[in-house]
């Protein structure tokens, strides 16, 4: 009650006042609420995951229970809001952050700082309205937990507290200048233009249509068909499927521009900093020993422009739930091995490889023609227009011999390479201590012409990931497990007959490539 | 160290019940006989499902006037094969050619008659081994063991209970001792 009366008092209570209150000043381990704009983050959160069905029933509802609904739904979303924010509290004690919340289910979630991958510090529209920012702890099992709305200082506190960033603050000063990658204006409309999201805006635009369809009356759908459909051009019809595409395209434009906007890559000595988006600000921090892998895919639009996409690889969940994360959105395929090399200095840019023999060309044929041949020999006989078999099989047999000339799998020392073409172009460099397991398989037509695939299992995201290369010759088995094994004496592939990846060989290296093979073959 | 996994060598049951019948010319284990018994009921059961089909097809047969009758025959020639598959093939071959193989360092893993795997599990990769006992496995008083990694899981079915159990037990050991971080 009365204070200063011991001297000693004073120094015993500053030591319990900083272990509080944490070195930022904030009282960490006191239970605290977000900012009241997380009612506004939740309710906006639950109109985004009812927007479809919302949409379908506001078309097609009764328009008196639509306007009930719309008056009343503001005011049932604002109180739950509302009842989430006010039971919703963190804190962070013995190196976890705990948060409590749930109004009739009360969740208590306690994550420890060894358990935390990455932090993501991102923003929101209704965040920037109030200068917030959303702050996501990211686990190797997915989201661990999210605090919605949260002062942006407070955010970085916490950041600090849970030190994922702090050892590598003091240490700056020494480090030598990371070069920042950032994305131009020209770079990220092409990256837009030629986007992959393509394909799932057209199939986003597909079911929009057929929702459509769910809401027009049978009536009106009858009077469109024989308005339009009866007529024997067809032309509208063609106009309708012309318009859908490049609906999707406009879809998929935009969307990568709002995702990849500003996009900026910076690293210091223990962690990666990726920040991008337009209305969504995304910060994703990753530590470099939680990445797992590198994966460099050339779209099938984006490689005649030689441009690619790097992805990275790390336990937990990468990019809105993806797998991997999305590095790079678009690299020039001659600045890659500088990139490579300045980000991740361990990652080999020259492994020897083997290619798949000359009588694995079959196999690759048969492996993608039979599918198509058939399907098209079906589509030919409902149809009974015979082109259409040539028209799909002859891109089929291109494109399944580009597969064979693509495939290509090494090794050399601590690093592993794999080139494959599923669609896209993909080379997937891995370290040999993060595989999580090495399958080598063969069926009964590769056994017959002594062929094998080669598979590596990777932790990403939730599960992990295999990549495979298939049809090599099968007298690479066991050098492959002996190296996994770790067997001194087998330190790269043998009989490589390339060195990949490719894009290193262009220019900037061919001496490197050319003596490493001569190497590999004496 | 050294004379504790010597000792878990030596009460390792594989070795303790029958020496070699168990191994094969690498010293890798196989499955016990008894697999195929399992294997035999769980793919005869299964394969009953599919009866359903020409079941089906057969009440359709009966209520509805103009349907051929050449896709029931179809039908129950590919059932009938199926069943016989499952039960007098598939399960020996099965077994024939599953291996495996565990030391302090590594799990090795043989299996597949259409698709043959080798697989190859660093023994620090480890997660968590499990055993696992379906009502037809306790029934036959067997167990199959998983085994998982931060990116994949593997299984080893069908190993008695015991060896089963010793197995899970002998590559939880290890992976501690090996254990990294991820």
């Amino acid at each position: 009650m009365t204070p200063n009366t011991n001297s000693d008092i004073p120094a015993q209570v500053e030591p319990l006042k900083r272990d509080v209150e944490g070195v930022s000043g904030i009282p960490f381990s006191e239970p605290q609420r977000q900012h009241p704009a997380a009612i506004l983050t939740t309710a906006a959160k639950m109109i985004k995951e009812m927007f479809f069905p919302l949409v379908v029933f506001l078309l097609a509802g009764r328009g008196s229970t639509v306007l009930v609904f719309l008056l009343l739904s503001p005011v049932f979303l604002l109180a739950i809001g509302f009842f989430n924010w006010l039971r919703y509290t963190w804190h962070i004690k013995d190196d976890e952050i705990r948060i409590h919340s749930g109004i009739f289910v009360r969740r208590k979630k306690y994550l420890h700082r060894d358990r935390i991958q990455a932090i993501d510090i991102s923003s929101g529209v209704i965040q920037r309205i109030f200068g917030l920012v959303r702050v996501t702890f990211l686990t190797a099992s997915g989201t661990g937990a999210e605090i919605q709305a949260i002062e942006a200082h407070k955010a970085r506190a916490i950041e600090k507290e849970l030190q994922l960033d702090t050892a590598d603050r003091t240490s700056t000063p020494s480090e030598p200048a990371w070069p920042v990658y950032q994305l131009s204006a020209k770079r990220l409309l092409f990256a837009a233009s030629t986007s992959a999201s393509f394909g799932v805006a057209l199939s986003i635009v597909g079911t929009l249509f057929s929702q459509l369809s769910q809401v027009l009356s049978t009536e009106e759908i009858a009077a469109f068909i024989e308005q339009y459909l009866f007529v024997p051009t067809g032309d509208l019809l063609f106009f309708f499927i012309f318009a859908a595409i490049a609906f999707a395209w406009l879809i998929s434009v935009v969307g990568t521009i709002l995702q990849f906007a500003s996009f900026s890559l910076s690293r210091n000595g223990k962690e990666l900093h990726i920040k991008r988006g337009l209305l969504e600000k995304k910060s994703i921090t990753i530590p470099f020993h939680r990445v797992q892998a590198i994966r460099i895919v050339e779209g099938t639009l984006r490689q005649p422009f030689g441009f690619a996409t790097v992805y990275l690889e790390n336990a937990g969940l990468g990019d809105e739930g993806l797998k991997s994360t999305i590095l790079h959105p678009l690299i020039r395929k001659s600045e890659l091995n500088h990139f490579i090399k300045s980000y991740f200095p361990e990652y080999d840019t020259s492994i020897p490889c083997v290619t798949p023999p000359s009588r694995a060309f079959l196999r690759y044929q048969i492996k993608t023609d039979i599918p198509f041949l058939l399907l098209s020999i079906l589509a030919a006989y409902f149809t009974s227009f015979w082109l259409i078999v040539p028209l799909v099989l002859i891109p089929a047999v291109l494109f399944a011999t580009l597969q064979y000339l693509d495939a290509a799998a090494g090794f050399r020392g601590e690093n592993g390479v794999f080139q494959y073409r599923s669609l896209a172009k993909n080379t997937f460099l891995f370290r040999r201590q993060r595989l999580q397991s090495l399958t080598v398989l063969a069926n009964w037509f590769q056994r017959n012409r002594q062929l094998c695939s080669v598979s590596a299992t990777v932790a990403s995201g939730r599960d992990g990931v295999s990549y495979k290369v298939d049809h090599l010759n099968d007298s690479i088995t066991a050098e492959w497990f002996e190296w996994y094994r770790r067997n001194p004496s087998v330190l790269e592939i043998k009989n490589a007959e390339t060195t990949l990846p490719t894009w290193v060989s262009a220019d900037e290296a061919s001496p490197v490539s050319s003596t490493s093979t001569s190497q590999a073959s004496p | 160290m050294s004379s504790e996994t010597q000792n878990l060598d030596t009460t390792d049951p594989l070795e303790a019940t029958s020496s070699s019948s168990n191994r094969d010319e690498f010293g890798r284990n196989t499955l016990p006989p008894k697999a195929i018994r399992l294997w035999q009921i769980s793919g005869g059961l299964f394969s009953l499902l599919l009866w359903i089909a020409p079941a089906i097809y057969t009440v359709i047969l009966i209520t509805e006037e103009q349907t051929a009758v050449w896709p029931l025959y179809l039908l129950g020639l590919g059932v009938v094969i199926n069943s016989v598959l499952q039960v007098a093939f598939i399960p020996q071959l099965r077994w024939k050619y599953w291996r495996y193989r565990v030391d302090e360092h590594e799990i090795e893993l043989q299996r597949g008659l259409f698709v043959r795997r080798q697989t190859l599990i660093p023994i620090k990769r480890v997660q968590h081994v499990d055993t696992r006992q379906g009502p037809l496995y306790r029934f036959f008083d067997m167990a199959a063991v998983t085994i998982s990694t931060a990116g994949d899981i593997h299984e080893i079915p069908a190993l008695t209970l015991p060896v089963a159990d010793e197995l899970r037990k002998t590559i939880s050991k290890y992976a501690r001792i090996a254990r990294e971080d991820l």
